[in-house]
């Protein structure tokens, strides 16, 4: 299987780490490509009602990605928005986003994962984003009174020693919502603080989920307060024993691309 | 966008300068939400109901002039007068003329949101006709000279010694007393002589039955049976989205309104009213005001199946966080973000934008309207209307010129660098406010940089 | 054009595709045992039971409680209390005991019309209220409920599921808003 590899653009330069981890983990299920002219799912543009000017963003995806068997990236946010929207704004790319799926979907659904070889001893609360939750049904949402099937919470079971733990609102909304977290600031800004409080009193150690964007906001909130709580994404966690050759470590600490 | 202090975040920045209250109101809010969870879990056919709601609705929407016809029809033998108006001038005209022919000037009004969309009680007051809001939360927010913060809890932003504070100088309550039993009782005494004493009745109505001509209107303080039993003329005002075809139908609705609404499995009084008592009056006011507007718009003609029972605004995060004045619509919360606009799209339109999009609303609706893909809509014609501020706009346009070619991307990522300390090729200049309370990391290499490096050695 | 056709117009119109009307299914009650979940639902929304045989013992269970009987009314022939009031009798009402026809266990509502109701307001305006219902007259759901009553049979009438209530200071929850302070439900055979 060719699988091409999907970094959102906020992860490509703001979590390198959480590409590494992705790349690492679909390496044991294919043959993994990177294809470097890609940039944006175009949800920024959209979401602010913009839709237009994300049609180059879309164009340029199409054109990155059509050549794999499959296409994964480690945010159902990017995804999702292609899979709503993303036909919409440029049908030509629709074959293309059939085959995307965020990696949850990907472990889950496709290659059905029963075992991984991962190891995190701590208390990880799981934060369901919103577009996954609710918009790929990964997880059971409190609202609905159908279950899904708690795909994220399952992947994260299989990891070895770590320990779950449940917030008392077990699926509220972080408050980052792409430019949302600017323009109603006031409100970003609470809706994070709530949920960090809700995490923190509830002793986890650590706050992970499918969706990056969600752990940047929480993250700019922990770092600025300094609060004793940290963010990690499901891949990480995933990819957890997948120890680095000691150049690639090098390589992490000591690069200067610019 | 106007100015003042009409838009989303200015309204909300102003209610959240105040963190204990907006916990406070959070949580009053999510308790709210948390009984409907429970209420909606009773019921193995939950989600079953809600499709069949949706569907009731979409059918009836899809032959309105139909049933609109039936219904006048079959609510004129009974000797219910019907009139039509085709937005909130003549809604308030008719009422004035109806009040005017029974020289009435003492009217009671239960909880009606179409007759706030209308603004009915300052039209009725320049004519000298004293509206006595009888819901409680209405009444409070009356005397307090402000507008409902919600369509269910009306009063929601107040906190009891407020509304205490209030009664004393409206109601002459004990001074400093703010016991809602207490302060409830004497809204009862002090309200039980206006009902006892009033011309006319103006009520809402929750379903309106085609193929019977009556209407069904959902209380649990008993104020419209208070009101339009003892008042000689019974005014009930509906929009035209309110029928149902056959009372069949209303089986479904009663089961989700109040579970969604309070969490309660059904209102105390649910009150079916088809004919008047002799001597006595009853007449309909059948309402446009732009839904016919909405319903000839694909993408948001299901935003009328709403039967308003709030639960959107219960659960969105942005509602319970900057409150419903900050919306400065009739209906706040969602389910107004996707209705202003149809109304007015410059003036509404910030409130589409607040929102995370979180999908939430969508999933607690009783009736399925797709609110959170709604919103979306909404943000792409207020896109293409030129209806955004400029500065996003700009930003926007950049960034996507910069997304769609891959060349750009990479240098403005390395430009971004250099110049910001940091990559942050995605927000710009509008990154100011994210840096007040935020943090974002500064890695000293892209994902894009390792895997060149890298891809060889794997 | 006048308002209305205005309206319709603009109605027809529209390009509407056609949307099928969906048929209503069966809807099993939520326990097996539709009175003890009728009890239980109306213990949580603070209504007091009585069970009895018949009307006829009504005025034997309120001989106890301090009301008047002058001050009763009901819709019940056969009782001896007040069947008509003038407008200005009506604030005076200490109780008001109604017909109950049709008693929905799910949630507790009881369909009472106005038949023999000399004034309407009488569902509301006596300080306390009394539904009488037979056991015979228990249906699990709203559906079932609707199939067995007709709405347009009688001018007005209504669902009653509790005391008048408001919960609009604060979220704290009080009885007697408007309406009745308190519900008796009386159940007989």
């Amino acid at each position: 299987m060719k699988i091409g590899l999907f970094i959102p653009c906020y992860i490509n330069q703001l979590y390198p780490q959480v590409g590494i981890s992705t790349f690492q983990l679909l390496q044991q299920y294919g043959e993994v490509e990177y294809p470097i002219s890609q940039t944006c799912c175009g949800q920024p543009m959209a979401n602010s009602g913009c839709e237009n000017d994300s049609i180059g963003a879309i164009k340029v995806f199409k054109k990155a990605f059509e050549k794999y068997d499959i296409v994964i990236g480690p945010s159902a946010s990017c995804v999702l928005h292609l899979r709503e929207h993303g036909v919409n704004i440029f049908p030509s790319a629709k074959e293309v986003i059939d085959k995307t799926y965020d990696l949850t979907e990907f472990l889950f659904d496709i290659i059905k994962i029963k075992h991984i070889n991962a190891t995190f001893p701590h208390k990880v609360a799981l934060h369901k984003s919103c577009h996954g939750l609710r918009g790929m049904r990964l997880e059971s949402c409190s609202e609905r009174v159908k279950r899904a099937p708690d795909k994220q919470k399952k992947l994260l079971k299989l990891v070895d020693k770590i320990k779950l733990v449940s917030p008392s609102r077990a699926d509220e909304c972080c408050g980052f919502g792409g430019t949302f977290s600017v323009t109603e600031k006031d409100v970003s800004v609470q809706m994070g603080n709530d949920r960090l409080a809700d995490y923190i009193h509830n002793g986890a150690e650590y706050i992970t989920s499918g969706d990056m964007s969600c752990l940047m906001h929480l993250e700019g909130l922990i770092k600025r307060q300094k609060l004793n709580i940290k963010v990690i994404h499901m891949a990480e966690i995933l990819a957890s024993n997948k120890v680095m050759v000691p150049e690639e470590k090098e390589i992490l600490e000591t690069s200067n691309i610019h | 966008m106007e100015k003042g202090n009409s838009t989303h975040p200015v309204g909300a920045e102003a209610f959240n300068k105040d963190k204990k209250r907006v916990a406070w109101h959070d949580k009053a809010l999510w308790f709210v939400r948390e009984k409907r969870d429970k209420a909606a879990h009773q019921i193995p056919e939950w989600e079953q109901l809600r499709e069949l709601a949706a569907q009731i609705k979409a059918h009836t929407l899809s032959q309105l002039d139909l049933y609109l016809e039936q219904f006048e029809k079959n609510a004129l033998k009974n000797g219910i007068h019907i009139h039509w108006a085709k937005d909130a001038e003549e809604h308030n005209t008719i009422i004035a003329d109806i009040l005017e022919n029974h020289q009435a000037k003492k009217v009671v009004k239960s909880k009606s949101m179409l007759t706030e969309e209308c603004g009915l009680n300052p039209f009725l007051e320049q004519r000298n006709i004293e509206v006595i809001d009888t819901d409680l939360g209405e009444r409070i927010v009356q005397l307090a000279d402000e507008k409902p913060s919600h369509i269910v809890l009306p009063a929601i932003h107040k906190k009891k010694e407020e509304v205490g504070a209030l009664f004393h100088q409206h109601l002459h309550t004990q001074k400093g007393a703010s016991d809602p039993a207490y302060l409830t009782q004497e809204a009862r005494k002090h309200l039980r002589t206006k009902f006892l004493n009033a011309d006319a009745a103006i009520t809402g109505v929750n379903f309106a039955v085609a193929n019977t001509g009556g209407f069904v209107v959902c209380t649990n303080e008993g104020n419209v049976d208070m009101g339009a039993n003892l008042a000689k003329v019974h005014i009930a005002c509906m929009g035209i989205e309110k029928l149902v075809p056959s009372q069949e139908h209303l089986g479904v609705f009663l089961r989700l309104l109040a579970r969604s609404a309070t969490g309660q499995p059904i209102t105390t009084y649910s009150s079916h009213f088809h004919r008047p008592k002799k001597g006595r009056e009853i007449h309909i006011i059948l309402v446009d005001n732009g839904r016919t507007n909405q319903l000839a718009k694909p993408d948001f003609k299901s935003s009328l199946n709403c039967i308003r029972c709030g639960a959107c605004m219960n659960t969105c995060p942005v509602y319970r966080r900057s409150g419903g004045h900050s919306y400065n619509y009739s209906i706040p919360g969602p389910i107004g973000a996707i209705l202003s606009p149809g109304k007015d799209l410059k003036k509404y339109s910030s409130l589409p934008f607040a929102s995370t999009l979180c999908g939430s609303c969508t999933d607690v609706c009783p009736v399925k309207i797709d609110i959170h893909t709604q919103l979306y809509k909404w943000r792409q014609i207020i896109g293409k209307e030129g209806h955004l501020p400029k500065g996003k706009k700009t930003v926007m346009q950049l960034t996507g010129k910069v997304m769609g070619q891959s060349k750009t991307f990479s240098m403005m990522s390395a430009i971004g660098k250099k110049i910001l300390g940091g990559p942050k090729v995605l927000a710009y200049n509008a990154l100011n406010p994210w840096t007040e309370d935020r943090d974002l990391p500064s890695p000293n290499f892209t994902f894009k940089d390792w895997y060149k490096k890298n891809k060889n050695n794997e | 054009m006048s308002s209305k056709s205005s309206i319709i117009d603009a109605i027809r119109n529209i390009e509407k595709e056609e949307v099928h009307l969906p048929r209503i299914p069966y809807f099993e009650g939520l326990s097996y045992d539709s009175t003890a979940f009728f009890l239980d639902m109306l213990q949580r929304l603070g209504v007091e039971v009585i069970q009895g045989n018949s009307i006829e013992d009504i005025p034997y269970y309120l001989q106890e409680r301090e009301f008047d009987s002058k001050k009763i009314f009901t819709q019940f022939s056969e009782l001896p209390y007040r069947k008509t009031l003038k407008h200005g009798q009506l604030e005076s009402i200490q109780l008001s005991i109604l017909n109950g026809k049709v008693a929905v266990a799910e949630n507790g509502a009881i369909w009472v019309t106005d038949e023999r109701l000399s004034n309407r307001a009488l569902t509301v305006i006596g300080e306390h209220l009394l539904i009488a219902i037979s056991k015979r007259n228990l249906v699990w759901n709203m559906h079932e409920a609707y199939a067995n009553i007709s709405i347009h049979e009688h001018g007005y009438g209504m669902f009653i599921s509790g005391p008048s209530k408001t919960a609009d200071i604060e979220q704290s929850l009080v009885k007697g808003a408007h309406g009745s302070k308190s519900l008796i439900v009386f159940i007989y055979e």
